[in-house]
């Protein structure tokens, strides 16, 4: 019986292999991290099997991801153009539209949610990166205030590295909603995707690392971390911190991943 | 963010919510059972803005939930991978365990449950809910269940349906079904939440991510509100159930 269920199957399996042949590693500095060895499993939810095994974080890998998003930040993606910014972003968009039913597949597999729903998650994130590309040339646009004696105006600075974590539901399309907006002001971000659906994060930094996205390369490092709640550091160079997160109950990992 | 304090972090949190969906009597019933299925049992109900309480006015209750329920039971709980499926396995067992640990506190606080447990012998299947004759005093109409559970009341007049949303820790979004512009308006200003569509159900524009803040403790400062110019046929619409 060859039904499409068995047929999106075999085509999940294809893109999962990678997967379940190799840990899922950091990426700081645009580079594979194994970080500290240690690694987690994450599991289907359609019978808790382990698809992946995905490097565990802690203080000293978010410390490097946040030290290389700094470095990212002041030589390099904060100094680019706004319209310069508005292309890369654009090429994103594309090339998660060009993978949208790989991205499609895993996300399904990886959170349980239907595919009827996961087929635009994709695309709906490449919509998310294309509308902040377009801000991306008027992100410094502030306000003219002008009076008798002076002309005063305001602008909008890029405020730096962002940490950005993202919840587990549906995380492709959240964690665009995060990532693209900050890009496109000109900021830097260090993402830590959720434990229990981590894998289509990897997609996504694998498409900003694409030539053609080239000066985002070192943008969006990847860091798939749990931090032990005492030993968590307190980043001084990371500015901001967005987050989608349950109020409560959370899970603990939750707790301990949101002291960055 | 305590943490955050020590350094001075900006923080933007996105938490959850125990969305009310109010339908009047007045509305287009049809469509307005269309959206609150949908929203409860789409995504497997794992959604922050998902419109987890339904609060319906009183004269049309029992025939609302009536529908409701009937509809809830043919929705398909499958594979993901399934073109079919309308709920897949929820995230982990640990929220498999949460989500049915409801169905007990339902009961003891005398609530009527329909539907509800395990779905198949193995993963993380559960058959969706719905929790009827519920107060907005029990723990199913409080507590973010987060998964395919929806809690309806019952409110007498606009008066209590405005009491009954706003009586939660959660204020994210908020969901309005009526006819009456000016009670649409009424309701949409006073009902606390940071998004409220009027006669529809969750459209977001990427530009929300920016805007949408909404956090315990925290009422909103500024307020989106969403509503439905056109009730085209062109839109396509996945609908749960």
């Amino acid at each position: 019986m060859s039904t499409a269920l068995d047929k999106s199957i075999a085509r999940a399996e294809e893109f999962l292999k990678r997967f379940r042949e190799h840990p899922v590693a950091h990426l700081i500095d645009g580079k594979q991290d194994a970080g500290n060895g240690q690694t987690f499993e994450t599991h289907s939810p359609i019978d808790n099997s382990v698809i992946a095994k995905v490097a565990r974080g802690g203080a000293a890998e978010i410390d490097r991801a946040a030290k290389a998003a700094t470095k990212a930040f002041r030589t390099s993606w904060s100094q680019t153009t706004g319209d310069h910014r508005r292309k890369i972003l654009h090429k994103i968009a594309d090339a998660i539209e060009a993978r949208a039913d790989e991205i499609a597949l895993i996300e399904s597999i990886d959170t349980g949610q239907p595919i009827r729903y996961m087929s635009k998650a994709a695309v709906r994130g490449a919509e998310n990166f294309r509308f902040y590309a377009d801000r991306a040339p008027s992100a410094n646009d502030g306000l003219s205030l002008p009076t008798d004696t002076h002309l005063n105006y305001t602008i909008r600075q890029p405020i730096g590295p962002v940490g950005v974590i993202t919840p587990w539901n549906t995380p492709f399309m959240l964690s665009t909603w995060k990532i693209a907006p900050a890009l496109a002001a000109g900021c830097t971000v260090v993402h830590k995707p959720a434990e229990w659906s981590p894998l289509t994060a990897v997609l996504l930094s694998e498409i900003a690392l694409r030539p053609a996205c080239h000066r985002a390369c070192s943008t969006p490092c990847t860091v798939s971390a749990r931090m032990p709640a005492a030993r968590s550091p307190s980043i001084p160079t990371s500015r901001r911190l967005a987050s989608l997160a349950r109020a409560r109950p959370a899970p603990p990992s939750w707790r301990r991943a949101r002291r960055r | 963010m305590a943490q955050g304090a020590q350094t001075l972090k900006r923080v933007h949190f996105e938490l959850g919510g125990k969305n009310p969906v109010v339908v009047f009597a007045d509305a287009d019933l049809d469509r307005a059972l269309d959206a609150v299925l949908f929203m409860i049992y789409s995504l497997n109900g794992e959604r922050c803005t998902s419109s987890s309480r339904a609060l319906v006015e009183a004269s049309i209750y029992d025939e609302f939930s009536t529908r409701a329920a009937e509809r809830m039971k043919k929705i398909k709980v499958g594979h993901p991978l399934d073109p079919a499926t309308e709920i897949g396995p929820l995230i982990h067992p640990r929220h498999v365990d949460k989500v049915l640990s409801y169905i007990g506190a339902a009961e003891k606080e005398g609530a009527t449950v329909i539907g509800g447990g395990r779905a198949g012998d193995k993963g993380n299947f559960v058959n969706p809910t719905l929790y009827l004759q519920a107060r907005n005093t029990m723990k199913i109409a409080q507590e973010e269940i987060f998964g395919p559970v929806l809690t309806m009341i019952p409110f007498a007049d606009e008066a209590e349906a405005l009491a009954i949303a706003n009586d939660v820790r959660y204020g994210l979004a908020a969901y309005l079904w009526t006819k009456d512009v000016g009670r649409a308006h009424r309701f949409a200003q006073q009902v606390e939440a940071g998004m409220v569509w009027v006669n529809s159900e969750k459209r977001a524009p990427p530009a929300d991510a920016v805007r949408r803040h909404q956090v315990v403790g925290h009422r909103p400062r500024r307020r989106r509100l969403f509503l439905r110019l056109l009730h085209g046929d062109e839109e396509h619409r996945d609908r749960a159930g």
